[in-house]
């Protein structure tokens, strides 16, 4: 018998209403509320414990609230973690998804809670590494989303395969993964275009969700008084490429100190970029990072220096999780080095 | 030779349960034997090649050959054209007349240094299951260029290596010569067409991207009857022609992208031609090339766009060349470009840790695979190749040094790589039932 912990709050915990929602977390034996009607569907699985929690409580003292349900939590050994259905209940899904990531986090028990798209708590925890079912939008949806929390638990401890999140019914993660299907791509692609053609209904196997904006930042007021870098994606490495900065799918940057020279120099740089003609760069660096024009720019008096360093990496094949973290560190980098503003040249 | 205003192919297929080495190169009751000095000696007309080696290589084996160049499937053409015209012989028309294919084999080859592109295949365990060459008897040569160039470098020019496998393809499939194949498979497009105008199916057009970025004297990019397609305009091309030779790739052979193999036995164009007729009114084949400007990726958008308008088409597959960075771009612009004309398009692509540009204009995608997918593989008892290059020389799948990972090839003979290692493993061609889903 695998044990679980339930999380719910004060509603329907049966401790009261609205009034009730700055109750400060207590935990219960046994299933307690929705948690009954999801124990008789649960299969060699045991609720145990119930934590009950006011939803205001947990959005105002999370710390607080989580470090008391730690202290529940403290030697009991448990192998799942439930929590919800919090339907269309914004304070309630944000506390259902706050203590499945804490339990998944730090206890790295599975964690299943169930909501509709409406609530806030889906965008805000669907790309944690736990399920959230997709849900009713109010309480008159209890006995299917239940039923839908109760049927994946089960299956989860079972052992059983998790398919995709169509197939299961939970909020895709943001984790896309390779599967093999019934027909092969071929067959699929002219299947879809018949189905397009004809107006019939077709699910595309890529959904665009256009969502990473990026907001350019403030123009330098004074150009004349600013410390400028230089950056590149284009994988300019030192002859030789000491730091063996991969051709494709890098994970790491490096900078290297041009604070002597007037220009890169043929030669001296090569690219290791895998996905160019790389024989232009090679020829003259200086079109991936232009050192010269800046040092020009700065004898000018159009800018205050050139930074010492230009900053490396390849961003050919990136994962864009390398590549954001990558760009946070070299932002970082050049703000502790005190630089107004950076031209990442185009590869 | 007398070339009428139609096409009608026959491929004639003989179908090859195994290979052996032997006395005398022949193929009798589905076993291809063939004698390796010859074969050795007929691979290299210039002698530009050294230390060639001939494997043969079948699924179960303990066997990891690395890094891939290049696999075709042995094809014989009786009327003694050239297999793939103006490339491995004189130019000629092609996608008519009788051709003769030896199925369930390829031939590959493989060296000693990777350039960017180039892949493994692994004939048994995990790696096995991502590739459908592991599920073939392959017939392997290994050389070594007498004076390599750039080894320290992504790209180099690797020709007569790559060039190997279409001859030692030649030499093997010439044994054909004189038999009768199991089965025939027919290829014209004009009956259907009759039928699809008479019924007003909608008229459809395969568009197919190419690699036209790496520069001409890498002998990388695509070809279309030996010529590198860089800075190659969007071209018609009859669907019989990339069947029968009239294109070819030298990108590499890896997890993701197109092979020459692929187009030999392109799955979306056989499906087209079934429903030909049918369903539809397939057009042909345009293919583009992709290269790195911008103006060049524009330019390519405008004029496949002015194709499909002046062939009134109505529906569009487009495929791309490979699932990453900068074939996004062309892939999207046309998506976009021919939706913006009217016509109805369909989407194929692998993945590369999502898509380096979007459109939502593409609104019909079909994937094959993810190419940033991390696998690990054990080692293999044997190697053909060099294991040692998977950390001495560039691979879109490998790397030395990896802030997580560490480096890909460990001390056993392990590996941890990326899905584009493992060749075919993204599905790119369309070949398997590989998809990628929400998770």
């Amino acid at each position: 018998m695998k044990k679980a912990i339930h999380y719910i709050n004060q509603f329907f915990g049966g401790v009261g209403g609205e009034d009730e929602a700055d109750f400060e977390p207590i935990v219960k034996e046994g299933p307690v509320g929705p948690g009954v009607a999801l124990q008789a569907e649960l299969k060699g699985i045991e609720i145990t414990h119930t934590v009950i929690c006011g939803d205001n409580f947990m959005a105002s003292h999370k710390d607080e609230a989580t470090k008391r349900i730690m202290e529940f939590l403290a030697g009991r050994e448990f192998d799942i973690f439930l929590a919800g259905p919090s339907f269309r209940s914004g304070r309630y899904g944000v506390s259902c998804g706050e203590i499945c990531k804490f339990a998944n986090e730090t206890y790295g028990a599975p964690a299943v809670t169930s909501m509709n798209e409406e609530n806030a708590g889906v965008e805000l925890y669907r790309e944690n590494p736990f399920y959230i079912l997709k849900g009713g939008a109010g309480a008159a949806k209890m006995r299917e989303d239940i039923t839908a929390m109760a049927s994946f638990a089960n299956k989860i401890a079972a052992g059983e395969e998790i398919l995709w999140a169509d197939a299961e019914g939970y909020f895709s993660r943001g984790v896309r993964k390779e599967v093999f299907v019934d027909k092969t791509a071929a067959n699929r692609t002219v299947d879809m275009l018949l189905a397009k053609l004809s107006g019939v209904p077709f699910e595309t196997e890529y959904k665009i969700e256009v969502r990473d904006r990026v907001i350019p930042s403030k123009p330098i007021a004074d150009l004349s008084k600013a410390k400028i870098a230089l950056i590149s994606t284009g994988g300019l490495v030192p002859t030789g490429n000491p730091d063996r900065i991969p051709g494709g799918t890098a994970t790491i940057w490096k900078r290297y100190d041009i604070s002597k020279m007037d220009s890169i120099k043929s030669g001296e740089f090569y690219s290791v970029h895998c996905g160019i003609n790389t024989d232009f760069v090679n020829a003259d660096p200086e079109v991936l990072v232009p050192l010269s024009s800046l040092r020009e720019f700065k004898s000018n008096g159009e800018i205050s220096e050139v930074h010492e360093y230009f900053y490396s990496t390849t961003g050919n094949l990136a994962v864009l999780k390398d590549a954001r973290r990558m760009g946070a560190e070299i932002a970082v980098t050049l703000k502790s080095e005190g630089i107004d503003g950076a031209i990442l040249v185009s590869t | 030779m007398n070339v009428g205003r139609t096409k009608k192919l026959r491929i004639g297929n003989f179908n090859v349960k195994d290979i052996v080495f032997g006395e005398k190169t022949s193929f009798y009751n589905g076993v291809l034997t063939v004698n390796k000095e010859e074969a050795i000696a007929c691979l290299d007309p210039n002698k530009e090649l050294k230390n060639i080696q001939i494997h043969i290589v079948r699924p179960g084996d303990s066997t990891r050959i690395l890094p891939c160049k290049v696999a075709v499937e042995p094809r014989f053409r009786p009327d003694g054209r050239s297999t793939f015209p103006g490339l491995t012989g004189p130019l000629a028309s092609c996608g008519d007349g009788s051709l003769y294919a030896m199925k369930g084999i390829s031939v590959i080859s493989c060296g000693k240094y990777a350039q960017s592109s180039d892949g493994m295949l692994d004939m048994s365990g995990p790696g096995a299951g991502h590739s459908f060459f592991a599920k073939m008897v392959n017939l392997i040569v290994y050389a070594e260029l007498t004076n390599p160039t750039n080894i320290d470098q992504p790209f180099r020019n690797e020709a007569p290596l790559k060039l190997a496998a279409h001859f030692l393809a030649d030499y093997v499939a010439k044994s054909l010569a004189g038999q009768e194949p199991e089965n025939w498979e027919c290829y014209e497009l004009e009956p259907g067409a009759a039928e699809a105008e008479s019924k007003g199916l909608p008229r459809i057009l395969y568009y197919s991207q190419m690699r036209g970025q790496v520069g001409r004297d890498k002998f990388f990019n695509d070809q279309i009857f030996g010529i590198d397609v860089e800075n190659m305009l969007p071209v018609l091309v009859h669907p019989n022609a990339v069947f029968d030779g009239q294109v070819a790739s030298f990108g590499g052979l890896y997890g993701d992208g197109f092979y020459t193999y692929a187009y030999q036995n392109q799955p979306v164009l056989k499906r087209l031609y079934q429903e030909h007729g049918k369903t539809i009114n397939f057009l042909g084949v345009v293919f583009w090339a992709c290269d790195s400007a911008d103006k060049v990726k524009q330019t390519a958008k405008v004029t496949s766009g002015e194709l499909g308008s002046m062939l009134r088409a109505d529906g569009a597959i487009v495929h791309s060349t490979a699932g990453g960075s900068n074939y996004d771009i062309d892939f999207f612009y046309h998506l976009a470009e021919l939706e913006d004309r009217g016509i109805k398009t369909v989407g194929f692509t692998a993945e590369h840790n999502g898509k380096a540009m979007l459109d939502p204009k593409g609104d019909a995608i079909v994937t094959g695979g993810e190419s940033g997918t991390i696998f690990e593989f054990p080692p293999m008892d044997f190697v053909i190749g060099d294991i040692q290059s998977v950390v001495r020389d560039f691979y879109h799948a490998a790397w030395t040094v990896h802030e997580k990972y560490g480096p890909s090839l460990r001390p056993d003979g392990s590996l941890i790589v990326n899905g584009c290692m493992i060749v075919d493993s993204t599905n790119n061609c369309a070949f398997t039932t590989k998809s990628v889903k929400d998770f």
